[in-house]
């Protein structure tokens, strides 16, 4: 039996997300999440893979977001594509409409989104700097030689966290060097670590926003209980994490495409199972500007162009 | 006669100006912006802000088309102090010419700019000319300062419901560069855009005064266009949302950005106000996504 679903795709700077949304009963029927090791184009396509072989499903719609979120809709060619504080409003909303607050911890990005009434009225994101975020705890674990994901229990069990600066990684990293080259136990220190990423975040990205309860955690570091309790510690607040917390993205693109509507053409994007898709980059000269022209080639034709900002290649003047 | 200005100062009304009273004093053709844009010298601006180093840039630039630049050393305008980097603007356009292209240095004129009131303004288009032209008027020949001010908006119409107020300095909000080409970005997503180029200074000024959020006066220019403007888009005429555009947190910005933070919490009418830092965001998708979010905000997604 076939099932019509939304399909909702958040391709991230570490990771992408797959959702398949039930179009009958709003239930999440399948959910993917995959690492990209730099090559978005292949997890997308490893996705979509293991999307076809787990089921008959007819896709209605599908939408995508993230920031991999224009290359992801060129590949499976929709034109639904969503910025991820929206994303992430939409998901967080859908699990508990009466939420105030969404922090949101991702492979670079970090966010805040301040929801009142069903909406939200405010964001802020983290600079250019990716302090306190999923990579950074993925590399200091590689560095200790602990799975991330062991990272909250151990921290849990420590009585008396380091003091561990978070404002910047490479202190972070000398701080935490140095409080084990002093013996300090591996759980304080990972514990302090908690601490440090969850201080610079509310300093930073919720600096002068309103902070109320209810408070929903999403994003791939809501996956660390350490996380949370530092959260809840700081804020003074009960911290709910959501059910879908790694896909949370992808689940609120699912529930984009579901509000726009059945899309006109037919979905195409298992066809990169198929075919061999590549991007080619040139750089334009035609102005100061000087875009990175990014080429979407399908089995070495052009399919379409984009991040030309004056629109000369991928919206060019008819003749 | 070949004259160039940096571009980005002729976002102030007194640089207009000065330049329509010297056309009426000789036959110039004037350049603001470099003819090649050849950008590979590496200049020595120092630690600076992006809109400096890119007056410096084009400032240099401009050298090989023109005979004389004309750099003024802003230190006052409308009574109220400027950034103190416009002060070294002249001396570290001098320097970059003395580095990458010393035959170039006789064309450098800078000049004083420390104007409090139309008279001020009046003397140093005089001497300007004088150092031009060889030509000395009497003040009174000089048109007026009303020519160049933006109309008052006391009679202006409502916005739009799809307008967007755009704040900051005025070298940012009118260079596509400097912005990161948000107005089109703004206008390509369906909103229009609005920024106080449109308010006489005097009227910004006004309402600065009334909503000053510390004890003491700020006295910084900019600072009274920005909070001037805010009260006017917020209160005054409303837009459906405001953005302060800053380049990065520096002096001035980093004050007026909590200011503004703070005071827009106390609205009893809160519209959706967002603080853009042009130096946080090494691409255009970087700001592309904050204004997309910001808009889904607006449009109630």
């Amino acid at each position: 039996m076939a099932y019509n679903v939304y399909l909702g795709i958040d391709v991230g700077s570490v990771t992408a997300k797959i959702v398949l949304l039930d179009a009958d009963n709003d239930t999440i029927c399948h959910s993917l999440y995959l690492r990209t090791h730099g090559d978005p184009i292949e997890a997308l396509r490893q996705g979509l893979k293991e999307v076809k072989a787990s089921g008959d499903y007819t896709v209605l719609a599908s939408a995508t977001t993230g920031s991999g979120r224009t290359l992801a809709a060129k590949l499976v060619g929709t034109e639904l594509i969503k910025n991820e504080i929206t994303t992430h409003t939409l998901a967080a909303l859908a699990i508990t409409p009466d939420i105030q607050t969404i922090l949101e911890i991702g492979g670079q990005d970090s966010k805040i989104i301040i929801v009142r009434n069903g909406y939200a009225i405010d964001f802020a994101m983290n600079n250019v700097c990716a302090a306190g975020t999923g990579s950074f705890l993925d590399q200091q674990a590689g560095r200790l030689g602990v799975p991330v994901e062991d990272f909250g229990p151990m921290a849990l069990q420590s009585d008396d966290p380091a003091t561990i600066s978070g404002r910047c990684t490479v202190f972070a990293e000398t701080d935490m060097i140095h409080k084990q080259q002093i013996g300090i136990a591996r759980n304080d220190i990972i514990a302090g670590l908690c601490k440090s990423l969850v201080r610079n975040y509310l300093a930073t990205v919720g600096r002068g926003k309103e902070i109320l309860g209810p408070v929903f955690f999403q994003g791939g570091v809501a996956a660390n209980t350490g996380i949370i309790k530092e959260f809840e510690k700081q804020l003074k607040l009960p911290v709910q994490v959501s059910k879908y917390f790694g896909v949370a993205g992808a689940y609120g693109a699912a529930i984009y495409a579901k509000k726009s509507g059945p899309e006109e053409h037919p979905f195409t994007g298992f066809d990169i199972l198929e075919r061999d898709y590549k991007v080619k980059t040139f750089t334009c000269r035609k102005c100061e500007e000087e875009c990175t022209v990014l080429q979407l080639m399908r089995e070495e034709k052009l399919v379409s162009f984009w991040n030309d900002r004056c629109g000369r290649y991928s919206n060019p003047e008819p003749n | 006669m070949r004259i160039g200005i940096p571009d980005e100062l002729m976002s102030f009304p007194f640089m207009q100006w000065l330049k329509d009273e010297l056309t009426k004093h000789a036959d110039i053709h004037w350049l603001h912006k470099p003819i090649s844009t050849n950008n590979t010298i590496m200049l020595s601006e120092g630690d600076a802000c992006l809109p400096f180093k890119s007056m410096v840039r084009t400032g240099v630039g401009l050298l090989p088309d023109i005979d004389i630049l004309l750099v003024p050393r802003l230190v006052r305008l409308d009574s109220f102090l400027m950034c103190p980097n416009f002060r070294a603007l002249p001396d570290i356009i001098r320097l970059n010419i003395r580095k990458t292209c010393p035959d170039f240095l006789d064309k450098l004129l800078d000049i004083t700019v420390d104007i409090s009131t139309e008279e001020d303004s009046k003397k140093t288009i005089q001497t300007v000319i004088k150092q031009i032209c060889h030509t000395t008027i009497n003040t009174k020949a000089i048109g007026s300062e009303q020519v160049h001010q933006s109309k008052s908006t006391r009679h202006g119409h409502p916005f739009g419901p799809k307008t967007i107020g755009l704040i900051g300095h005025p070298y940012l909000l009118e260079n596509t560069k400097l912005n990161m080409g948000i107005i089109n970005q703004l206008e390509k997503l369906g909103y229009a855009v609005t920024t106080p180029k449109d308010i006489p200074f005097t009227e910004l000024d006004e309402l600065a005064k009334k909503g000053d959020y510390y004890a003491k006066t700020n006295y910084w220019r900019s600072s009274r266009e920005t909070l001037g403007a805010f009260h006017y888009y917020t209160t005054i005429n409303r837009v459906a949302g405001l953005i302060y555009l800053i380049s990065f947190n520096c002096g001035v910005d980093a004050l007026m950005r909590i200011e503004l933070m703070s005071l827009h919490g106390k609205l009893e009418q809160a519209i959706p106000f967002m603080v853009l830092v042009g130096d946080e965001h090494t691409q255009q998708e970087h700001t592309a996504t904050r204004l997309e979010a910001y808009l889904d905000i607006i449009d109630g997604i």
